[in-house]
């Protein structure tokens, strides 16, 4: 799996691509939706970009639209991961092309449920924090 | 504007603690305290702002051990490797999910600012640099936690 | 000296055992504080240990069903594993609906429901693929052990982390609103579904037979007896055709020979045949 994390706070950036690589995903980030858009024009395609909403230069919601409308980089499921939780905005982004959203915070688990509702494969290669049941 | 209901301080520790142990792997527990002994008088101080149907700030104050450890928390890495800019990076962002998560207390639309970390500053500060516009805020809930003795505040400040 | 976990998991691994089935091992002692340190000091004792202490000598029986309660997992999610709520919407449902399109009625039934979720996914599910069921007779229940579970249930309000496990965020938009910083799932769903308490070992099985029952992540923690007389019970409580789901690591096979799996949609079923 390769995965895009573009999100303006690095620690944010940090704590998924951390969790991103031990579900076996190879992992590049970008800062802003231009940058990220940048990475997306030298290729190769990610599987997934996780985005998060409010961000400098482009914003998460524009950078789902640019995205969208290149039809070559439709197979790339995209996810938000925000702060914002009110309805419309998540109605917002899925109709601006988002395929999945994100509270935050979130935990390992949640973003690896996501992953297999969008039908990609993860591999756990890493069990830390609360994985499983006792 | 509508009449709106000021959070509990309940809701507001509920939240941190959600906040708090959901992003930090292995993070200890935070604990609701009332108040700071003396020995905790400088803190790093980050704020974020709400407008729309409410309108002030919700801003955070902890100690720099604690955000030391919030930074090494999300970084990954050992406390002693946390540079500055990513102790800026790391308390601004979690200041940004909490306000994130206390604005959906209040009825939409609100909007919410990007954070700002204004640097190491007092507790007793009731307005610490970067807030010198926000002279007319009131305090309106503020709440204290502690992580392993390590104070970390959060203030609900209203423009009214 | 306080009461010391020598003398405490013994006890609270027989009541937990006698009560629920549920079978603690040794080495999950660890578990005493991570899952009692709040209620006791919630009840002002200052250990997990303390608690059961009190316990022992008071014989109070609303504070040994909360400690049964605590020591039961109730980790659930929304659409859990994926595979089966696609096995669900690609082949259950749409079975079930065509050979009961003249009775129009549907029995399901969530025997170890949690907090609600899998009831609720399935309700969901249920109200978006397959609008032509609104009109029917549908019977959705949840049963679990634990009353805390149960009343949150009932409730149906979930906080946004729980929110974040597994709920596609379609459904999150279309079936639920805000409550403060929680969230709770629309009224015509709750009215749909019915949350009580049920002790699989010990109760008395609801009557009525299902269509569906999901025995899902509960057989894994009973031994095997305890396994084999609840599958055996619950089978019982099946229609001819219809279906069994267990949680994914879980199997009928070793404890009930005549209960076939069968494989489909990255998953594993069981069907009730007509002579079984
Ligand atoms: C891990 S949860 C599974 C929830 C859900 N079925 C799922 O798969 O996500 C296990 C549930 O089984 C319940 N349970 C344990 N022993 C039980 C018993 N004897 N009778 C009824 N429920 C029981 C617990 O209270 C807990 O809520």
């Amino acid at each position: 799996m390769i995965a895009l994390v573009v999100d303006d706070s690095r620690s944010m950036r940090s704590i998924l691509a951390r969790i991103l690589t031990q579900l076996g995903a190879q992992v590049s980030q970008a800062g802003d939706g231009k940058s990220a858009l940048a990475l997306l024009e030298v290729g190769p395609l990610p599987d997934i970009a996780l985005v998060d909403w409010h961000m400098p230069i482009m914003d998460g919601l524009q950078f789902v639209s640019a995205v969208r409308r290149r039809p070559e980089w439709r197979p790339m499921a995209i996810m938000m991961v925000s702060t914002e939780s009110d309805q419309h905005h998540i109605v917002q982004a899925l109709a601006a092309g988002a395929n999945e959203y994100i509270m935050k915070p979130f935990t390992k688990d949640a973003v690896q449920e996501k992953l297999e509702l969008l039908g990609i494969a993860v591999m756990n290669i890493q069990t830390k924090g609360n994985q499983g049941e006792s | 504007m509508t009449e709106v209901l000021i959070p509990s301080d309940a809701t507001i520790v509920e939240i941190a603690q959600e906040v708090w142990s959901s992003i930090l792997e292995d993070a200890g527990e935070l604990t609701s305290v009332f108040g700071f002994d003396e020995k905790h008088e400088t803190a790093v101080l980050a704020f974020i702002e709400i407008t729309g149907n409410w309108h002030g700030s919700v801003r955070i104050s902890c100690s720099v051990q604690a955000a030391k450890h919030i930074a090494a928390g999300m970084f990954g890495k050992s406390e002693i490797d946390v540079e500055d800019d990513e102790l800026s990076d790391a308390v601004g962002e979690f200041t940004n999910i909490i306000g994130g998560n206390i604005k959906a207390l209040f009825p939409s639309p609100c909007n919410l600012s990007l954070p700002g970390v204004a640097g190491i500053g007092s507790f007793a500060d009731n307005l610490p640099p970067g807030l010198e516009d926000k002279i007319s805020e009131v305090q309106v809930v503020e709440v204290h936690l502690e992580w392993e003795g390590e104070p970390l505040s959060i203030g609900l400040w209203e423009n009214k | 000296m306080g009461p010391t976990t020598a003398t405490c998991f013994p006890f609270l691994r027989d009541l937990v055992f006698k009560r629920s089935g549920i079978v603690l091992a040794q080495d999950q002692e660890y578990l005493v504080e991570a899952r009692l340190g709040v209620l006791a000091r919630e009840l002002g004792f200052p250990s997990g240990n303390d608690l059961i202490g009190h316990a022992m000598e008071s014989s109070d029986e609303s504070l040994q069903t909360r400690l049964v309660e605590c020591m039961a997992t109730g980790e659930t999610s929304w659409y859990r594993d994926v595979h089966p709520f696609d096995l669900m919407k690609d082949l259950v449902f749409p079975e079930l609906i065509s050979r009961k399109s003249l009775d129009r009625q549907l029995a399901i039934w969530s025997a170890a429901s949690s907090t609600g979720q899998e009831l609720y996914s399935v309700a969901m599910l249920l109200d978006y693929f397959f609008p032509e069921t609104s009109d029917w007779d549908l019977k959705l229940i949840g049963t679990d052990l634990s009353e805390k579970a149960i009343s949150r249930a009932k409730e149906g309000v979930f906080t946004a982390l729980e929110m974040n496990r597994g709920l596609p965020a379609m459904l999150l938009a279309e079936y639920f609103h805000r409550q403060g910083a929680k969230f709770q799932i629309s009224d015509a769903l709750r009215k749909r579904t019915k949350f009580s308490t049920l002790n699989l070992v010990h109760d008395w099985l609801p009557s009525g037979k299902y269509d569906l029952i999901l025995l899902r992540n509960v057989l894994i923690y009973f031994d095997v007896p305890t396994k084999r007389q609840v599958l055996s019970s619950i089978w019982g409580k099946l229609n001819d055709g219809g279906y069994l789901l267990l949680g994914s690591t879980e199997t009928t096979l070793g404890l009930a020979e005549d209960i076939l799996p069968v494989q489909s949609s990255g998953t594993t079923y069981y069907q009730k045949r007509g002579s079984q």
